[in-house]
């Protein structure tokens, strides 16, 4: 084999791995972006899904169970990456869990998870509505989409 | 015929770019998986553990909702093998899954699929199975702690769940 051989098949090979390499990285890189996007909407979606038909459904202890799950896991993937509708969610979660607490007489309980949902509606870009004010809003929502089948 | 070396040359150059080429191609799908697995936003916020829970409970929720597209995606005449096999997938699920909390959710999911089985055996007129399929139905909601877990309240939560699936259809015209 002649140097120039030697170079020219040198030259082949990095050209290749390289080229092979980035355009791969780049390509997956896109496809797991969108994976990962797409599997946070769909896990948040799913235990709202959970959360919502315990709530309508279930006693009041597993309702609230199912309702700390969601919240638990919403204001985790608030933290890593935060996003305006998560925040609005996560407010409309703890609205429900105080309404849950109201039905059982516990004012204290009812009033914590109020004072949570304020600051996550606040954080969603709704600042300065009261407790009832918030609660009439959640309620609104809830009718709009059991009328509309979605819950 | 003797070849000449220009094309000798330009043939292995070829082959080895090729080769190069896919190798490099594998080599990137690799990395940028591990690059992900370990650089995804804000994961590092996270301590190890924690990080692992999270993964697990994303993996397995997102797998509950693939496995409901499916279920409500399929056409009616294999609906039924669907439902027994997602029973079976559930199931399965359910016994390798660590957190107690997602076990709730797939329960509830294989609740539904019981009663999604139990109705269209009902249909077909499979009275025994129907039966036996709502038995097991009513048995996990009421571990679920649902109030009302009669037959009559499940088959109107099941077709609430058919009608978020479904789209508005036009009305057809009148002749």
């Amino acid at each position: 084999m002649t140097p120039a051989a030697r170079i020219v098949y040198l030259l082949a090979l990095v050209i290749g791995l390289s080229v092979g390499a980035l355009f791969a990285f780049w390509y997956k890189a896109e496809l797991l972006k969108h994976y990962y996007d797409g599997r946070r909407f769909a896990a948040s979606s799913e235990l709202d899904d959970f959360s919502s038909m315990q709530y309508r459904h279930a006693d009041a202890e597993h309702a609230k169970t199912g309702l700390l799950a969601s919240a638990r896991l919403l204001e985790k993937l608030e933290t890593l990456s935060p996003e305006t509708n998560q925040k609005l969610d996560l407010a409309g979660t703890y609205t429900h869990l105080a309404w849950l607490e109201d039905t059982a007489n516990n004012a204290q309980a009812s009033h914590d998870y109020m004072a949570k949902a304020q600051y996550w509606y606040a954080a969603g870009g709704h600042p300065g509505h009261s407790d009832s004010e918030i609660k009439a809003l959640f309620s609104k929502r809830d009718k709009i989409f059991e009328k509309a089948g979605i819950r | 015929m003797k070849r000449s070396p220009i094309g000798v040359w330009f043939s292995v150059a070829l082959a080895i770019l090729v080769l190069s080429l896919w190798a490099g191609s594998l080599l990137g799908s690799a990395s940028a998986r591990y690059w992900y697995s370990q650089h995804q936003p804000g994961t590092q916020i996270l301590p190890v553990p924690e990080r692992k829970q999270l993964e697990s409970e994303l993996a397995e929720l997102t797998a509950l909702q693939i496995l409901q597209l499916f279920a409500r995606a399929t056409p009616e005449e294999k609906k039924q093998q669907y439902t027994l096999d997602e029973i079976k997938t559930l199931e399965e699920l359910k016994q390798s899954s660590k957190e107690p909390e997602i076990k709730s959710v797939m329960d509830l999911e294989l609740g539904l699929a019981y009663l999604r089985a139990a109705m269209t055996e009902e249909r077909n007129k499979n009275e025994q199975l129907a039966k036996k399929y709502m038995q097991s139905a009513q048995a996990i909601f009421k571990s679920l702690g649902w109030q009302d877990y009669s037959e009559e309240a499940l088959k109107a939560v099941e077709k609430r769940e058919l009608a978020k699936w479904e789209h508005p259809r036009p009305k057809a015209r009148e002749k």
